[in-house]
Formats: C-alpha cells, sequence, structure tokens
C-alpha cells in the first residue's frame, strides 16, 4: 500500500487526486434546472486519458459501494481499486487508492473523519483499509478473510469496524490496533453486516438463508433469526436499534424486533420481482429503501412496512444504496453509472453516467 | 499462401487424412484402411460464416486422399484438418484419391466483420461443453457452492446476470477480464470443487475473456438461435475396433451456420456397439448399431453407426434356402439383418406359432383341439413346408374372439389407468366399459385418442370424460397425454428445457394452456363428474410470468382469445397424419406387446435421442397404419402374419448374439395376467376374485385394484402412473416361491374336480397321461427323452390312486414350472 499525501491536480497517479471532473457529471436531472455543477475551465481538466470512466471504451466498474458522510455534504463511491469522494455541494473531489479489486462497501466513521473501505479477490484475500480522511492514510486490517469482503461498517462509537467475507466469516477489528477476530457461526457467505447504533449488537446476514446477532463485545452469537427462505443480502439496523431490516433471494423485505437477548419477525412484505440486493434506513428511521435485481428501487414506510415510492426502472442492477439525512438516496448500478434521488420530490440527480465525459448531458437511470 | 505453401497443406493435409478421419489428435491410431470404400467429404457443403470460422472435415475413404483449396485466397486448411475462411468468396474443396476426386462448394462469408461477442454462442456452449451447467454442478436445483445456473443453459438471461451480477458482482471481473473468479476457478489457479474444466489460454478461456471484455453482453432479444444440428458423417458403417471423427454443424435462423463440434455433448444409445469420446471420436468395440448422439444449445441429433455382427453384409438374395418374406415387417427387417450381417432364424413350428400368437395376441393358450386343426391344415396346405395360409386363418379367428377383446382392453385400461384407486366404482366401470366398446368395434385408434382427449359430460354416460378425472390438473394432463398417446416423456420440460429432446418450457406450457380451461363439478348421481370446458383461465410460465399461446408442442398456436374448447385444436394436431409421433407410439406399443421387445425401447420412450433400431420397419408400419386409418386390428394381423412374428426363438447359427433386430422371436415371460389365466385355464380351476364371478379371468378384470398376492407378485401394473415401467418384468423370489410353494398352483392341481383329476380319469396308462399333460400344459408332444424321464419317475401299474395322483401333480407342476411354460417363446 502506497502512502497517499493529498494535493491537488496531480498529474501522478497518487492515492489521493483531484476529481473535478467527476463533480461535472453531477447534473440535476429530473426538473431540467440550470447546472450548479458547473464544468471546470478547460485548463484545469484531465486529459481524456486520465479519465477512467469517461470514455465509452473503458470497462464499466459496477457501482457495489457507496456512502453518504455523516453531514451528507459528501459521497464516497467504491470503484476499481479506489474510491471516489464526491464533494456535493461542488467542490473538489478527492480519491483514495484502495487494493483489492472492486470496493465491495463503505462506511464513514460517525464523525466523518474516517472511511472504511471493503473489497478483495474473490476466491483469494479480503481486504479492508480505514482512510484517516484528514491525512488520506489508510490503515490495513488484515488476517482474518480468505475471500472478498463483502459488506464493513463502522460502530457508532468509532472504537470497532465490523466486516463479513464470502470466506463465511464476519469479523470485528480494532481500527487502532489493527487487531480483528472472526465471528465464526455461519455455515454460507456472509453477505451483509450492521452495527447498532448503540455499537453492542452486530447483524449478519448470510447464504446460509440466517440472521445472526452477536455481542460485540465478546463477540458471541447472540440468537438467530431464520425465517428468510433463501440466501440473504443485506441487513441494516434502524437508528433506535429496535428494529433490524433485512433482505435476500426470496424477495421478501422483513423487520425484526431485535433486542439484547432475543428477536422476533415485526413484519415482512414481498417487496420485489427479484432478489433483493441492498436494505438501508433512512437515518431519521421513517423509511427503508430497497433495491432489487428486478432493477427497481422502492421506498418503504419503516413502521408500517408499506409501499411509499418506487423509483423509475433502472437500467442496470442497483447493486448499493445510500440514504443522508437530508433527504438524497444515492443508487450505484451495475453498469457503473451512479445517480442520486431527492426522496421527497423524486427528482433525480446523475452523478456518474456511464461512458460519458465529465459534464455531459443528463441522463435518467 | 504461395504455391508452394499451398502444395505442403495439401501434403499435411493428406497425411492427417491417412487415418481416414480428420482434426482428430495426429497421434491417433489411424483405422485400417477399407478396401472399395467411396471417398466421401463431409460436410458435403461447407459454409464459413463469420470472422475466425473454422469447420473441421470428416473424408471416408480417405486413406491415400489429399485436398486442397482451390482458391487459396479465400479458404486454407489449417494443419490440424480444418478449413478456414480468408475472405469472403465462392471456392471448392478438391478432394482427390488416385483418380477420384470429389469437389466440396466451400462458401465464405462475413470473414472480415468484427466479432460480435455473444452470451449464447460465445458462453453457453462452454458451459455446457465443460459441466459447469450440468445437473451435478452449478446446474443442480440448488446450484453448487453458491453459483446457480440454469440446466444445461435452457434459462441465458438469468445465467448471465448470475455470472455478472449476483453475488456482489464477484464472478466476472470487467476490468481485469482475465482476473475473473469465473475464469479462475475454471482453470484451477483458485481452488474449485469441480476441479480444472480447462487450461489457461485454451479456445474456451479466450472465448469466455472476449465476451467479458465486451462487457458481458446480455443475450440480445432476437438473436439467432440454433434451428437444427447436422452430425456428419450422418451413418457409417464400421469394423470392431475402428474410430472415426464425427462433426457437427448447427444451422442458426439466420440461415448462418458454425461447426459446434467441439462444444457438443456426444452419447452413445449402446455403449456396447459404440463409444463417443467428448471430442466426437467414435470406437466401435462390438457388434449391432447404435445411435452417436449430439446435443447443443436446446437441439439434439444423432447419426447412425452400424457394425456387423460379420464382416459384409450377408445378401439375403444369396441365402440358400431364401428367407421367408411375407409382407412390409419381413420386407424391413430382413434388409436390416442383411445389413447387419445377420441371418434369420427359421419359421417355428405350427404348435409354436399358435401357441405364440394366442398368448402374445389374446393373453389364451390354444386347446388341444386348435393345435391339431392347424397342424392338419397345415399339412394339407404345403405338406413339407409352412401352411401359411392356414396360419393366416388362425389368425382371423383369433382376432374375431371375445377374448383378444379382453386383452387390448386390458392393455389400453393399463395404459389409460383405469382403476377405483382415483375413480368411482361407476365411473371406472363406465371408463372401462367405453374402452372395451372401441376396442370390440375397432374403433380406429385416432378416433379413440380424439373422443378421449375432446370427452365432455357426465362420466357415467361418456365413460371417456373420466379420463379428466384421473387427470384433474393441466400438467399432469399435459406429461400424461404426452406420455400415452406420442410415448414421450415431457416432464423434464417442466422445470427447464428438455435435456434429452427439443422441447423447451415454452413449448411445455403452450401445452399445458390447451387443457387449462377444463372444468369439472359434481352430477347429479352418486359417483357422476360432469366435464366441461370453460373459455376462461391460462396457465403462467413459471420462470417468466408470462401467459404462454395453447400451442401444442410443435403445432400452431391458437389465439389466446379465442373461446372455442382448445382440447379440439389439441386433437386435431395429435391425431393428424402429419404428426410424427402419434402413430408411431401405437404401432411400438402394439409391436412390444406382440415381439417381447419394441422397435424402440422402452416402449414409450420415443426421443430423438433414442431411435428406433429399425428405422425403416418403424416407418413402413407407421405409413401402413395412417394409410390404413389407423386399424389396430390390422395392424395386429401384419404383425401377426408376418415371417418376423413367426421365427423361432432358437436363433440362426451366428445370430445368437442378436437381441435387437428381430432376427429371431426374443423370449420373455408371460405376463401376470395371462400367466395366472393359464394357469387356471390348464389346470380347469379358475381363480376367484372378490367381487367378481367364478370365472372371470385376470384379463377380464376392469381394476387394478382386484386383490391378487399372484399378479402383485408378477408385476401387475397399479395404474397409478402413465409408464410401461410400471408393469414389473424382472423375476423375483417371490414369483419363484410363488410358483414353488404358493398356493395358486398347488391349489389348482389339489382341486377334486381340475385337469389332473380329470386326465386320471380319462386316461389309465401313464404314457398316455404323460403325453396329454405336455399336450395340455405345452402344447406339443413329449420328445423321447422327455417321455422317459418322466416315465422314469411314474408309479408302477397298479399302484394306488393316490401315488398315481401325486406323481401326475408333480408332472403337472414340473411343466407349470418349466421356463417352457412361463415364456412366451
Amino acid at each position: 500500500m502506497r502512502e497517499t499525501v493529498p494535493t491537488m491536480h496531480s498529474s501522478e497517479n497518487d492515492g489521493v487526486r483531484s476529481r473535478r471532473w467527476f463533480c461535472a457529471a453531477l447534473t440535476f436531472g429530473a426538473t431540467g434546472g440550470a447546472n450548479a455543477w458547473a464544468a471546470p475551465p478547460p485548463s484545469r481538466r484531465r486529459a481524456p486519458s486520465q479519465v477512467p470512466a469517461a470514455s465509452s471504451a473503458a470497462p464499466a466498474v459496477p457501482r457495489g459501494a457507496l456512502g453518504f458522510s455523516p453531514a451528507g455534504e459528501r459521497l464516497a463511491v467504491g470503484g476499481y481499486r479506489e474510491v471516489e469522494i464526491v464533494d456535493l455541494n461542488g467542490g473538489p473531489g478527492r480519491a483514495l487508492t484502495a487494493e483489492g479489486e472492486l470496493v465491495t462497501s463503505l462506511a464513514y466513521s460517525r464523525d466523518g473523519a474516517r472511511l472504511a473501505v471493503a473489497s478483495g479477490l474473490p476466491g483469494r484475500s479480503g481486504e479492508l483499509l480505514v482512510f484517516d480522511l484528514s491525512s488520506g492514510r489508510p490503515s490495513r486490517l488484515s488476517g482474518v478473510h480468505s475471500d472478498r469482503i463483502q459488506s464493513v461498517a463502522f460502530s457508532a462509537d468509532g472504537n470497532f469496524v465490523a466486516a463479513c467475507s464470502y470466506d463465511r466469516l464476519a469479523s470485528i477489528w480494532d481500527p487502532k490496533s489493527g487487531r480483528g477476530r472472526a465471528l465464526k457461526d455461519h455455515t454460507d457467505a456472509v453477505y451483509g453486516i450492521a452495527v447498532s447504533p448503540d455499537s453492542r449488537r452486530i447483524a449478519t446476514v448470510s447464504g446460509d438463508r440466517t440472521l445472526k446477532i452477536w455481542d460485540a463485545a465478546a463477540g458471541r452469537r447472540l440468537y438467530t433469526l431464520s425465517d428468510s427462505t433463501a440466501e440473504l443480502y443485506s441487513v441494516a439496523f434502524s437508528p433506535d436499534g429496535s428494529l433490524v431490516a433485512a433482505g435476500g433471494a426470496d424477495k421478501m423485505l422483513r423487520l425484526w424486533k431485535s433486542g439484547a437477548s432475543d428477536g422476533a419477525l415485526f413484519d415482512s412484505t414481498f417487496a420485489h420481482e427479484g432478489p433483493i440486493t441492498q436494505v438501508v434506513f433512512s437515518p431519521d428511521g421513517r423509511h427503508v429503501a430497497s433495491a432489487s435485481e428486478d432493477r427497481t428501487v422502492k421506498l418503504w414506510d419503516a413502521r408500517t412496512l408499506t409501499e411509499e415510492k418506487t423509483f423509475p426502472r433502472q437500467n442496470d442492477v442497483p447493486l448499493s444504496l445510500a440514504m443522508s439525512g437530508s433527504g438524497q438516496l444515492a443508487v450505484g448500478r451495475y453498469d457503473g453509472t451512479v445517480g442520486m434521488y431527492t426522496i421527497e420530490s423524486g427528482q433525480y440527480r446523475s452523478l456518474l453516467p456511464r461512458g460519458q465525459r465529465a459534464g455531459s448531458s443528463r441522463r435518467q437511470p | 499462401m504461395d504455391r508452394r505453401t499451398a502444395r505442403l497443406r495439401a501434403f499435411v493435409f493428406g497425411a492427417v487424412m491417412l487415418g481416414g478421419t480428420l482434426g482428430g489428435p495426429a497421434s491417433a491410431a489411424p483405422p485400417p484402411p477399407k478396401r472399395g470404400e467411396p471417398l466421401r467429404v463431409y460436410p458435403p457443403q461447407v459454409r464459413l460464416d463469420g470472422p475466425d470460422a473454422r469447420q473441421r472435415l470428416v473424408i471416408e475413404g480417405g486413406a491415400g486422399a489429399t485436398s486442397r483449396v482451390a482458391d487459396p485466397r479465400i479458404a486454407t486448411l489449417d494443419a490440424d484438418g480444418r478449413v478456414r475462411g480468408l475472405r469472403d468468396g465462392d471456392t471448392l474443396l478438391i478432394t482427390t484419391r488416385g483418380g477420384e476426386a470429389v469437389r466440396t462448394p466451400l462458401r465464405v462469408r462475413g470473414s472480415a466483420a468484427p466479432r460480435r461477442w455473444s452470451f449464447v454462442r460465445h458462453v453457453l456452449p462452454v458451459l455446457t461443453r465443460y459441466g459447469c451447467n450440468s445437473g451435478a454442478c452449478h446446474g443442480a436445483a440448488a446450484g453448487k457452492g453458491g453459483l446457480k445456473l440454469s440446466l444445461r443453459g435452457y434459462d441465458p438471461t438469468s445465467d448471465q446476470a448470475a455470472l455478472t451480477r449476483q453475488a456482489g458482482a464477484r464472478r466476472v471481473n470487467p476490468v481485469q477480464p482475465e482476473k475473473s473468479l469465473l475464469l479462475g476457478k475454471a482453470t484451477m489457479s483458485i481452488p474449485h470443487g469441480g476441479g480444472r474444466r480447462f487450461e489457461l489460454g485454451s479456445e474456451p478461456y479466450r472465448w469466455l475473456v472476449g465476451w467479458i471484455r465486451a462487457g458481458g453482453p446480455a443475450p440480445r432479444a432476437g438473436e439467432p438461435l440454433v434451428e437444427a444440428l447436422e452430425v456428419f458423417p450422418p451413418r457409417a458403417r464400421l469394423g470392431v475396433g475402428n474410430n472415426r471423427q464425427f462433426v457437427v454443424r448447427a444451422r442458426y435462423a439466420d440461415g448462418t451456420t458454425a461447426d459446434v463440434t467441439d462444444w457438443v455433448r456426444f452419447g452413445s444409445s449402446d455403449e456396447t456397439v459404440a463409444s463417443v469420446d467428448e471430442r466426437g471420436r467414435v470406437r466401435v468395440a462390438g457388434s449391432g448399431e447404435t445411435a452417436i448422439t449430439a446435443g447443443f444449445a436446446t437441439k439434439v441429433a444423432f447419426a447412425r453407426v452400424t457394425s456387423p455382427f460379420k464382416t459384409g453384409s450377408v445378401s439375403a438374395a444369396v441365402l440358400r434356402p431364401a428367407p421367408e418374406r411375407r409382407n412390409l415387417v419381413d420386407d424391413q427387417v430382413l434388409a436390416k439383418l442383411s445389413d447387419l450381417g445377420l441371418k434369420p432364424a427359421s419359421i417355428a413350428s405350427d404348435e409354436g406359432f399358435i401357441r405364440r400368437a394366442y398368448l402374445a395376441a389374446a393373453g389364451i393358450l390354444p386347446t388341444e383341439a386348435e393345435v391339431k386343426a392347424l397342424q392338419d391344415a397345415a399339412r394339407q396346405e404345403a405338406p413339407n413346408g409352412v401352411g401359411w395360409a392356414a396360419r393366416e386363418a388362425v389368425v382371423d379367428r383369433l382376432l374375431a374372439r371375445p377374448e383378444f377383446v379382453d386383452y387390448w382392453t386390458y392393455r389400453w385400461s393399463d395404459l389409460l389407468l383405469i382403476s377405483s384407486r382415483k375413480l368411482p366404482t361407476r365411473s371406472m366401470r363406465a371408463f372401462y366399459g367405453w374402452v372395451r366398446d372401441q376396442v370390440g368395434r375397432n374403433t380406429p385408434w385416432d378416433r379413440m385418442v380424439r373422443e378421449i382427449i375432446t370427452a365432455s359430460g357426465s362420466t357415467l354416460q361418456n365413460g371417456a370424460a373420466n379420463y379428466y378425472v384421473l387427470h384433474k390438473d393441466p400438467i399432469d394432463l399435459t406429461e400424461t397425454t404426452s406420455q400415452a398417446f406420442l410415448g414421450m416423456s415431457l416432464t423434464c420440460a417442466r422445470c427447464h428445457n428438455h435435456p434429452l429432446e427439443k422441447w423447451t418450457q415454452t413449448d411445455y406450457y403452450g401445452m399445458v394452456n390447451l387443457f387449462s380451461r377444463v372444468r369439472m363439478k359434481n352430477g347429479e348421481v352418486n359417483g357422476e363428474t360432469l366435464v366441461h370446458a370453460v373459455d376462461t383461465g391460462d396457465i403462467s410460465h413459471p420462470r417468466t410470468g408470462l401467459t404462454v399461446p395453447p400451442r401444442p408442442l410443435d403445432g400452431s398456436a391458437l389465439e389466446p382469445a379465442a373461446t372455442a374448447d382448445r382440447r379440439a385444436h389439441l386433437a386435431d394436431w395429435l391425431t393428424s397424419p402429419n404428426n410424427p409421433y402419434f402413430a408411431r407410439a401405437l404401432v411400438n406399443r402394439v409391436w412390444r406387446t406382440l415381439m417381447g421387445r419394441g422397435i424402440v425401447e422402452p416402449e414409450d420412450d420415443l426421443r430423438l435421442t433414442n431411435p428406433p433400431t429399425n428405422e425403416g420397419l418403424m416407418a413402413a408400419l407407421e405409413a401402413d397404419f395412417v394409410k390404413s386409418g389407423y386399424d389396430v386390428r390390422r395392424l395386429i394381423r401384419t404383425i401377426l402374419t408376418s415371417a418376423t412374428f413367426q421365427r423361432s426363438a432358437e436363433p440362426a447359427k451366428g445370430s445368437l448374439a442378436d437381441s435387437r433386430f428381430f432376427s429371431h422371436y426374443i423370449p420373455t415371460r408371460l405376463p401376470a395376467e395371462v400367466l395366472l389365466d393359464a394357469l387356471s385355464g390348464v389346470t380347469a380351476v379358475p381363480t376367484e376374485f372378490v367381487g367378481y364371478p367364478i370365472g372371470t379371468r385376470a384379463l377380464q378384470l376392469p381394476d387394478s385394484l382386484v386383490a391378487s398376492n399372484f399378479l402383485t407378485a408378477f408385476g401387475r401394473p397399479l395404474r397409478a402412473q402413465t409408464c410401461s415401467c410400471e408393469r414389473q418384468e424382472e423375476p423375483n423370489v417371490a414369483q419363484a416361491l410363488h410358483l414353488a410353494n404358493g398356493d395358486t398352483v398347488n391349489e389348482k392341481l389339489r382341486a377334486p374336480n381340475g385337469a389332473v383329476a380329470r386326465l386320471l380319469t380319462e386316461e389309465t396308462a401313464a404314457e398316455a397321461l404323460v403325453k396329454r399333460t405336455y399336450r395340455l400344459v405345452l402344447g406339443r408332444d413329449p420328445v423321447a427323452r422327455e417321455q422317459a424321464r418322466m416315465l422314469a419317475a411314474a408309479p408302477p401299474a397298479g399302484a394306488p390312486d393316490r401315488e398315481r395322483r401325486e406323481w401326475l401333480e408333480d408332472l403337472f407342476a414340473a411343466l407349470l414350472t418349466s421356463k417352457e411354460f412361463l415364456f412366451l417363446h
């Protein structure tokens, strides 16, 4: 891992680079309003060859990881061996050089000072980095996983990072010491992980169809919830920690009540026509958003699990979701595009259109 | 290519061809040259479509032959014996051997077009060829190791999504394709439970990399699919130990073709005759005939390999005496035997013939008088030969007997599952009565089936309507109808495209929707059901969720909104003379009933990959059956009066190994009901069935649930599912114990008014008793050795009646448990 130094407009392939071109791709979509994200002056643009996603010949990088900063003013976007950090207010973006291959998951610490980045080589190794965003320096957490890390979560108190992998293990890490320990109990790939807001519990979901709740301090399994009938891919805690939502291959969105010692199914609904790829709670706890291989993204009332909104059909499978406190829902897709909906109005903003140069025209998903 | 290079290529090519085959490894041992084998080149026209297109060739009689491309600017011959296009144009491939030359048209098109990577053309063939999507690996219902693919690629859209998008898009790496997990696993650079499937840098590897690099595109709407496969050579005549390369060409809907030999799943219908390796190289191991099957995409095709039992054919024309030839059956069977170098067996004796005909066609034994009548008539007709006319008269009388009606009613009751298992007794009897009426009137088979398929109304008034009571579900109706009347199983296509047939899941649900509008309600009388068609109701395709328009397999689709009874459309298609399955299925069932072995075996497994052992015979009988107006009785008569049916069960010298080509009659154990009736008849002691009058024969029982340990032990079908496999034909211990120690035989022998008692009163001399018993039980006189052995065990003259009776009971028991009695031969 190379140490990276934040510089502006570096011509070298440093860990942190300017991403003004990226900002230029941010356009209002649904309203057709003024382009608030003006393209940089020509002199400050990069040469086309240095703009990975801008060339139509460049392969699309599946967008499997998104993360809003706690204040919602930045969006981290996972790429191929890198993370783009987009300043949603039009400021310069940044790039962090990661390892492995595709970045699969991102998690900000609650204070926004650190960013956990998961990736790895399928079938070979898992890579987990925690970036100090002020210095841009990563610390590497290694020694547990032997396959790609599927999901990562930061504890609210900032004391640990939780991760899970295709290797059937979950793990808890001390980001300061870099030490980690494995949580062994799943019998299939562990696809999703979440940490309760009080940092005491960890939820994991797996291809073994179970949701397991763990004691974060002891690293011990507390209980298993086995209502699902097929692989589970994604899990999220409600902001008050009382509910946990999960979805997967049986197309059902389920909510469980989750306590310190046991849990029970609270509600469920047939949510999509295809497997659910992502489930997230809104920071205010009112909504749950779900994404599916059927290329739909839906918003649900978190109390009644009734459908509030189905966003326009996506051009490709939505692999990642993120919701901000300011009512934005970001969607990352397999075809490399990233967009953002304003939840209330449904207004769409294309953040990264595939195969288009930065600053090119707006585009619906 | 300059002229010198071209000559070199021609030389190399010729050297490869010395083995008579092309495309195999150069180190493969060449088969011995075949004297006089004509020079043939396959495919007969070579078409190379698209960039990098190549075609492997097969050259029969290729020893000493050389090939060259007339215009070397258009195509070239690779060192491995494949033709490769260089630029668009037409030319000839010229193959010469001595002064003989074969000119094969060669056309190259689209050679300069950019390669368009396709999931269907480039990825699915790899996944299928290397077993990735087989039932034992990721094609299993639950997948394997987290990856689930559709079985042999029946659902390309889902498979592409699974490889590119599922599990967090971990399986392919669009940025660095060579690092894809998919490739790492297949080449074992990453541990893989399925082992190494292919090598780094191999053609399948390059295809997958190319597809991933192109963005892993999904199957395109309207992308031309494979329409047909051609296997070359379509038939081959080879000796034991010979090898031959087969090649397979796919023809796509847009008219283009591709050599798909490397991607085909090969198989052999009879491995004891010839086996085929994964590259299409056939090795002949024994004599006979086998089908080399090839599967690619959703299509299957086959080529025949004939391996004569003797070197060279045995021409029927030169056999002395000339083999008997009575009708179209013999024409076809003798032609096949000649081709295989098999000699037909001699014609069975009159008593052997009449016993066989009675048992096989009516399930009864001839009486002593009937045997004698035939013998007398035959002697009068042809003192030193076969009394063909006398035998035909026997057949005609037999086909007019009520027992003939009983027998075939029973046969079709098995097929239609008539039983009180699911039907109320009155309904069961109504259905049975309806079938018996049809058999009695010799209703044409197409009309009988049409009446079943379109049956409506009261199940008591119209017995055929019970078909819908037995099979309420459209799925069940689809599978049963296909199995019963087309002789093919569609069940595989319920969940995925049929792996051994051309039927797709969509075809299946098109068929299902022909039955989706049949409804039932209770009638006014207890046990009565009213069957009727309605004008709403469809079954959705389970995968797409869409309604498939009602369509009988490869027939025309009905307008979904049409309100007419859809079953009439199905019946039209089913019974059409153009339907290649309907008549064939019935012909095969009748043939098997009479001959002991189907032309296709099992009798209800008619599929492309299980071809008839004698296609000419099947086709001739089928055509004759259709031409006769689906006259089942005429079909039976044709078979019974053929010399083939009347041949001895003892093979001619040198033909012992034949069990499939009807060079002799194939002995089979009597069916359970026939055997029980024969025991009852010979002993003159009827078997009692609860609820039926005394004297009712087993073959007259309408219901398969009538209790009988004997019938159960000897494999009476349950009539629970439409499958010839329901009837158990294998021997078991229970059968042996039943015959040796069971009540059935012993009580009949001990009966005070049975045949044993009657014979003892009619005859006093032991010689006469032995002779009468042989005639009664086996329908023939004992030979001297048999007579001597039986008499040796006889009690002395003047012995008490009890001893005489015990001896005669033992004699009866010995003959009733002999193979000669138990088997149809």
